[in-house]
């Protein structure tokens, strides 16, 4: 395991060696972070790369005596994600499809890969997790999968450490109430 | 702490997630030894929080990244950047939006001072060189941010408010485009000799022919930036769009030139 300070600081110093040890070092947990949150291969992809560029590119912004690298970096992570996320929310324009919707059928938005995929982790915590609000979706995230603190959530989500609380809370009790709703249906179908 | 003598919820909630303070976790643990209810309240949530957390970690930790996405394919944005003058990279996003800015308000002045000429036709002459500027403007911002998508990407509401102050000055520079064309389409065939009626026959089919091709570019334009805000392809495409505008208006240099 290759000593992070040394590999920080080597990369300050210009050692682009450095700075793909970083990037191996850290690139698959980014991108999962960035898959829990965004819940699509592709955008996790687009996130994570972008995330780490920023990360080695403004290497020299991190300051190890306000937080952990890992920290740092996830708030990196949270900030380009949210940042693809508001891009997905704009309400969809198109004028092609206007001019050919009597012709061309709807296009799917997943790729039958990403049909794979999803279809394996079609998990009911995992469907569940993806009705929630963006910002209850990090909190959830970070604390259960991330196994950060509630400080480190309140410095990655930049809010009040209350808040970061609350929202951890508020998610659970959202999963809670879908889990229950699902449990519910599920018990019904098999009845039926 | 408690309701009707159990633990409320919110402390339920709170004793799990590890939010409670030391004197009221010793208060719910002496709580829990004398109360099976609560004890069994909190088993319950016990159990869905580790449900919770055992799927999250299972589907998320199932995915792994593509071969696509390694160190080679950033290497070449990392070595641009650090290329950069560090006194570049301080107004590298003030430096972009000025321009976007500032092109806007030459497009618009030249179109306000050209809007005489929209309804009386009149021999090719340059529009002024308010409209050529911005173009110049427009030209520097599309290729920075082209450049950046590779370097640095800017956050996204920086990157869509340039593209669209840059979809703003297209469709500027367009409409005066149109009226450059018409005039040296009118030039042109007075040059060449044809009959009034024919030369005026000839501007119009030239103003529809320059208007659809407008109209095209424009709305196609809006839809294609729109959904690749940030991507080089949207530069790209912006630039391109700009260099022929840019051609398109330097035109009547030439043509007054000969």
């Amino acid at each position: 395991m290759p000593n992070l300070d040394r590999l920080i600081e080597r990369w300050c110093a210009g050692d682009e060696k450095a700075a793909e040890a970083l990037y191996n070092l850290h690139k698959t947990r980014v991108y999962r972070l960035s898959f829990g949150l965004l819940g699509n291969i592709e955008d996790a992809e687009e996130a994570a790369q972008d995330a780490l560029t920023y990360a080695l590119l403004h290497i020299h912004d991190f300051d190890p005596r306000r937080s952990k690298f890992t920290t740092w970096l996830h708030m990196i992570t949270v900030s380009r994600c949210r940042d693809l996320f508001r891009k997905k929310r704009l309400p969809t324009l198109s004028f092609s499809a206007w001019f050919n919707r009597d012709h061309a059928p709807a296009p799917s938005d997943l790729n039958p890969e990403q049909h794979t995929v999803r279809s394996e982790k079609r998990d009911m915590v995992w469907e569940a997790v993806q009705e929630l609000s963006p910002s209850l979706r990090e909190a959830i995230v970070l604390r259960h999968w991330g196994e950060h603190t509630y400080r480190e959530i309140a410095d990655i989500a930049g809010c009040p450490l209350r808040t970061a609380q609350s929202r951890v809370r508020l998610a659970y009790r959202h999963l809670e109430k879908l889990l229950t709703g699902v449990g519910q249906r599920q018990l019904a179908e098999e009845a039926i | 702490m408690t309701t009707n003598k159990h633990i409320s919820e919110e402390k339920l909630m709170g004793y799990i997630y590890r939010t409670l303070s030391d004197a009221e976790r010793e208060s719910f643990d002496k709580h829990l030894s004398d109360c099976p209810t609560c004890w069994a309240r909190l088993a319950d949530h016990e159990l869905r929080h580790r449900q919770i957390s055992g799927s999250l970690e299972t589907a998320i930790n199932e995915v792994s990244p593509s071969r696509k996405m390694n160190f080679a394919a950033i290497a070449p944005r990392l070595q641009r950047r650090r290329a950069q003058p560090q006194f570049w990279r301080r107004f590298s996003l003030a430096a972009p939006l000025a321009m976007a800015v500032g092109g806007l308000v030459l497009a618009f002045f030249g179109l306000w001072q050209n809007l005489g000429a929209f309804f009386v036709p009149q021999p090719p002459s340059p529009l002024g060189t308010l409209p050529t500027l911005a173009c110049f403007c427009f030209v520097f911002v599309s290729m920075d941010q082209f450049d950046r998508a590779f370097a640095m990407r800017s956050r996204f509401i920086i990157m869509a408010m340039l593209a669209f102050m840059l979809w703003l000055g297209t469709l500027v520079i367009g409409l005066l485009n149109i009226l450059v064309i018409r005039d040296l389409v009118l030039t042109a065939c007075v040059s060449a000799g044809y009959k009034p009626a024919e030369t005026g026959v000839a501007a119009i089919l030239a103003v529809l022919v320059s208007a659809v091709i407008y109209i095209i570019v424009i709305i196609g334009g809006a839809e294609y930036h729109y959904k690749r805000i940030g991507h080089p392809s949207s530069w790209k495409l912006f630039s391109w769009t700009i260099v022929m505008q840019l051609f398109i208006m330097v035109l009547p240099y030439f043509f007054n030139g000969r």
